[in-house]
């Protein structure tokens, strides 16, 4: 079952001279369940790629369908609302809110939905998180690593379409990364979540069921 | 070096927001100091000014000195004016067993002037034939312009013969005497001196200027060894303003004043400002690690928050002390546009003067200010690791887990949750906007209470009074039923008499069963027993008194309707005032004065012969007519009748008419004009004095606090904008996880109102408390009973909220502009 289809998708930043495509008629789609990277060097587009699909930015032109529904003709508030429904992202900075700890950041997207937590499904995450012990920590008192668990926790606690994944490794150390990828994988496997995750390291893209390589805004190996 | 500086520079640059907030800090700060020092002076200036125009500007007078001794004073080089006078000696006139004396000078028109005199009526005298005599002098002596007067001229000696000055000897004679014949052309406004002009005398008095008053302890000393001059006098009325020597009361109270709000502004400013560099400070941490990692020292960084603070100043102070100079003028003109329309005298008018000190004293401040307010910034800034700076770690360490209210995360939901917890959770971060608006609130509420307390003071003493002009008829000259008339026909009037004048008035009651108040019975008695000895002993001590009030007919007959009687049936009866307060501490009491009641008689007797009263009660009551709005506080009852019923109308003397005047001052004017020495008290004048007094005292008192809260709502601006700007991430990642822009809106809008209640929570207890501690001070003269701050606490809410919501709302429409993925990738390079 097809839950993403990308459809000629273009973005170009600057006007005249200091145009800059960064995406340049891209399409592709993803079935659901599946673990897709996508890679490429500094400067191909592959962040503006996934902040496009997260409906966290606007295309040039082309759309994005996410089950079926294209997500540009969302008003903003519409938008606001799908995201917290249907997308998890994950940052390399991982982009915790520094007042609420690490359980009230994973619950957010719930919180924000007004949706009931349920207990056991936290009690679970955070366990495969490994961060039952530490769910009342604030994010200043954790390491890297465990503050980017708390941020897949918050990707996934919402079950939604897809999870997008921005260098999540990028800011940690090896072994702390082969912790969070096999994180994604588990997610990956366990909930039979659709996963899309950037990354330059071909090591880790080594994990995903697919990968997709840009170079300047193109799609030149699938 | 010259990077650091162009580092700090462009710094200030590129926050412009909060460089703009911290300049205006500044400016306010040293405009205030400036206006309050320069007012300070206005003041100094103003009672300097008024002792020059009641005595001209002179600093010392050498009296009775020879012609050669003037030569040599004019060649002193410590003074820049010399001024002349020749004195001609004494004159005494007798009148019936008394005599008036005069004391005659010889001076030119400039330096009469000089000296302060004015012409009351008529002119200056032009020759030695002429003469401008003092006005009492003229009134004793019955002598009038145009008048022919013959003085005889000399010394003035006492019984012995001694040669004596002054004004206090019972009897004096004039030897030498020369006797000199003038036409009287003035009146002048000073006792016992008579002026004329053109004749020269042997005695010289001089007045002298200095060329700098500062010196005068030195420069008169020197004066006086040159020569022997043993009759000299200071100028103490001019000194005292202009140099501040010889202790003053309202000197020393101004300067006061002026010390303990120099000392807030000094405060507040300090707060806010080491605020402002604070928040700088914080923001710039990674620069500074920055600049450090690549070989900045400690030093070099303290140095660039001093030159952030130089900045800034270079700017704020100068701007400060101009804008303090123009408000001092524009106060000045203000105060003086107000005191003239509540026809207040001349003399309360305030002089400007430029004066350089409070300028100066504003700029010193402002960079003590400044420098103390970079301390602990620099310190921070010095202790700066390389390493330690791409967390906003120590912020935020409060871990417990709280509980949100239910009624909070009910209505407000998730939004609600998140300010909450904010709020709890960084508690440092808000702390000084509340302790700011907190402080704003207090002072806000303290002064209104002071101020209503002044307005209702104004209110209750002249306000509820029934009449507007009263004229008190007692004067030296009988005014016959004529001009009485004519002076009741002025206006709508109230005659009162007065009984107990002479003897035939003095009534007492001889049952003095119904007085309430045993114990003035006695005091009473003993007030009596001073006319007639003989019959306040023993047990006879036993008077009562009633206060007669007796109006005219007419005012009668009107207080009849407005006690809803018929004037027929009670035409000849006395209505009886029964009811007094007294005060114990803080509690009124109102009681009974007598146990009479509407129908009973009272009967009065004569003290000196057999007259009788007997009056029926037509009514008791607690309404107190013209002239007897505040007369409480006496256990005497008071009984009104009608002079037309009155058996003994030949003995009744009138004593005050109460005039309900359309045109106060005209009025005034009339019945100066049928006798000028009637007593008149214009309380339309009274109360419009007062309530201009208690606006100009509202101006300053209110512009004060409104400028010392900009002060600190300066660094509220500060403080919100830059933390709006620390979480901008923060804000980011909430969009980018799906939070709509309302509810986004909604939790600023609680985080403000979470702020708003909590400053103003502390502010009102705060507010309240010294309001109940302004009410003690002011219960100590006169108690009015508490008055609960209502207005003043209902718009310190408004205004807290507004404000608040406004600087919020401000940083959310930048932040909501921001694109979320810029932010986010913005804020992580």
């Amino acid at each position: 079952m097809e839950i993403l289809k990308v459809e000629n998708l273009t973005k170009i930043y600057g006007e005249k001279e200091n145009k800059v495509v960064a995406l340049d008629n891209v399409s592709f789609s993803v079935e659901k369940g599946e673990f897709v990277a996508i890679v490429g060097a500094s400067g191909s587009g592959k962040s503006t790629l996934l902040h496009l699909l997260g409906g966290v930015d606007k295309p040039t032109s082309g759309t994005v369908y996410v089950d079926g529904k294209d997500i540009y003709k969302l008003s903003d508030d519409n938008l606001s609302i799908f995201r917290r429904r249907e997308v998890g992202l994950i940052y390399q900075f991982y982009n915790l809110i520094p007042i609420l700890n690490a359980e009230e950041n994973i619950t957010l997207p719930l919180e924000l939905d007004n949706r009931e937590v349920n207990k056991d499904t936290l009690d679970e995450l955070l366990e495969v998180l490994g961060m039952s012990e530490r769910r009342r920590h604030l994010p200043n008192e954790l390491s890297g690593g465990q503050q980017q668990r708390v941020s897949i926790g918050r990707a996934l606690i919402t079950k939604p379409a897809i999870v997008l994944a921005d260098e999540p490794t990028g800011n940690l150390d090896s072994k702390a990364s082969n912790e969070i990828v096999s994180l994604l994988k588990k997610a990956n496997k366990e909930y039979k979540q659709t996963i899309i995750m950037i990354t330059h390291n071909l090591d880790i893209a080594a994990v995903a069921d697919r990968i997709i390589e840009l170079e300047d805004g193109h799609i030149v190996r699938e | 070096m010259f990077i650091l500086k162009k580092i700090t520079k462009n710094d200030l640059k590129l926050n412009k927001k909060r460089s703009i907030g911290t300049i205006i800090g500044i400016i306010l700060s040293t405009a205030l100091i400036t206006c309050v020092g320069g007012m300070f002076y206005v003041f100094q200036n103003t009672m300097v000014q008024n002792a020059i125009n009641a005595d001209g500007y002179w600093h010392i007078e050498l009296s009775d000195i020879s012609e050669k001794d003037v030569k040599e004073v004019s060649l002193n080089k410590d003074f820049s004016n010399i001024t002349l006078v020749k004195d001609l000696g004494y004159s005494i006139t007798e009148i019936e067993d008394d005599y008036v004396k005069g004391h005659i000078y010889s001076m030119d028109k400039d330096t009469f002037n000089f000296l302060g005199y004015k012409i009351l009526e008529g002119t200056f005298p032009k020759s030695n034939k002429e003469i401008a005599l003092s006005k009492t002098y003229a009134k004793y002596a019955k002598i009038n312009i145009g008048d022919e007067i013959s003085l005889n001229i000399g010394d003035m000696v006492d019984e012995n013969g001694n040669k004596i000055d002054g004004e206090y000897y019972s009897k004096i004679n004039i030897i030498n005497g020369n006797v000199y014949t003038f036409k009287v052309v003035g009146f002048i406004n000073a006792h016992p001196t008579l002026i004329t002009t053109d004749i020269d005398s042997s005695k010289n008095d001089v007045y002298l200027t200095l060329k700098n008053p500062k010196n005068y302890k030195k420069d008169f000393e020197e004066l006086l060894a040159s020569g022997n001059y043993n009759d000299y006098r200071r100028n103490i009325g001019l000194l005292r303003y202009e140099v501040f020597s010889f202790s003053d009361n309202t000197l020393s109270f101004l300067t006061k004043i002026v010390g303990i709000v120099i000392f807030i502004i000094l405060v507040t400013s300090v707060f806010s400002i080491r605020n402002s560099f604070a928040i700088s400070t914080t923001e710039k941490l990674k620069t500074y690690g920055m600049l450090k990692s690549i070989g900045a020292t400690s030093k070099q960084i303290k140095k660039m928050v001093l030159l952030e603070g130089t900045y800034l100043g270079l700017i704020g102070i100068p701007l400060g002390a101009i804008l303090g100079l123009g408000v001092t003028y524009l106060l000045t003109i203000i105060v003086n546009v107000i005191a003239k329309s509540g026809t207040l005298v001349s003399n309360d008018l305030l002089y400007y003067k430029f004066n350089i000190l409070p300028v100066i004293i504003a700029v010193i401040v402002g960079i003590i200010m400044i420098y103390l307010s970079t301390i602990g910034s620099k310190k921070k800034a010095g202790l700066v690791s390389p390493i330690q700076n791409i967390r906003n770690a120590g912020e935020i360490k409060n871990n417990k887990d709280y509980k949100v209210p239910r009624l909070i995360s009910k209505i407000f939901k998730i939004g609600g949750i998140l300010s909450y917890k904010n709020v709890k959770r960084s508690k440092k971060k808000y702390r000084v906007t509340i302790i700011s608006l907190t402080i704003s609130i207090f002072i806000f509420i303290l002064v209104s209470c002071f101020i209503s307390y002044g307005i209702k003071t104004v209110n209750d003493e002249y306000i509820t009074l029934n009449f507007n002009v009263s004229a008190n008829l007692y004067s030296d000259e009988k005014l016959t039923p004529e001009k009485i008339r004519n002076l009741q026909n002025l206006a709508k009037s109230h005659l009162q008499y007065v009984g107990d004048y002479n003897k035939e008035g003095v009534f007492y009651l001889k049952d003095t069963s119904h007085i309430v108040d045993k114990k003035s019975l006695v005091e009473d008695c003993s007030r009596y027993e001073k006319m007639n000895s003989d019959k306040c002993i023993g047990d006879i001590v036993k008077y009562g008194h009633i206060y007669l009030i007796i109006y005219d007919d007419e005012s009668f007959k009107e207080l009849a309707s407005i006690l809803h009687l018929n004037y027929e049936n009670i035409k000849d009866k006395g209505l009886l005032l029964n009811t007094s307060k007294e005060q114990i501490g803080k509690i009124t009491r109102y009681f009974k004065t007598s146990t009479y009641q509407k129908g009973d008689i009272i009967h009065l007797d004569n003290l000196y012969n057999d007259y009788k009263l007997d009056y029926e009660i037509a009514i008791s009551t607690d309404y107190r007519p013209w002239g007897f709005e505040a007369y409480f506080g006496y256990s005497t009852p008071m009984l009104i009748v009608s002079e037309k019923y009155y058996p003994y109308r030949e003995f009744l003397i009138p004593e005050n008419i109460y005039y309900e005047a359309e045109d106060a001052e005209k009025l005034v004017d009339d019945i100066k004009k049928i006798n000028s020495d009637i007593n008149v008290t214009n309380i339309d004048a009274e109360i419009k004095q007062m309530q201009s007094t208690i606006l100009i005292m509202s101006i300053f008192i209110y512009g004060f606090i409104i400028v010392v809260t900009l002060i600190g709502i300066t660094s509220v601006f500060n403080t919100i904008t830059s933390n709006m700007e620390l979480r901008k991430k923060e804000f980011a990642s909430l969009k980018s996880i799906g939070m709509t822009k309302r509810e986004f809106n909604n939790m600023i809008l609680l985080e403000a109102v979470f702020y708003s209640f909590k400053s103003l929570f502390y502010g009102i207890i705060l507010g309240l408390i010294g309001s109940y501690l302004v009410y003690r001070i002011f219960a100590e003269r006169i108690d009015y009973g508490y008055l609960f701050p209502t207005k003043a606490i209902i718009i310190s809410i408004i205004f807290i909220i507004i404000i608040v919501y406004a600087i919020m709302n401000y940083s959310i429409k930048k932040i909501n502009k921001q694109n979320i993925i810029e932010t986010i990738r913005k804020e992580n390079i």
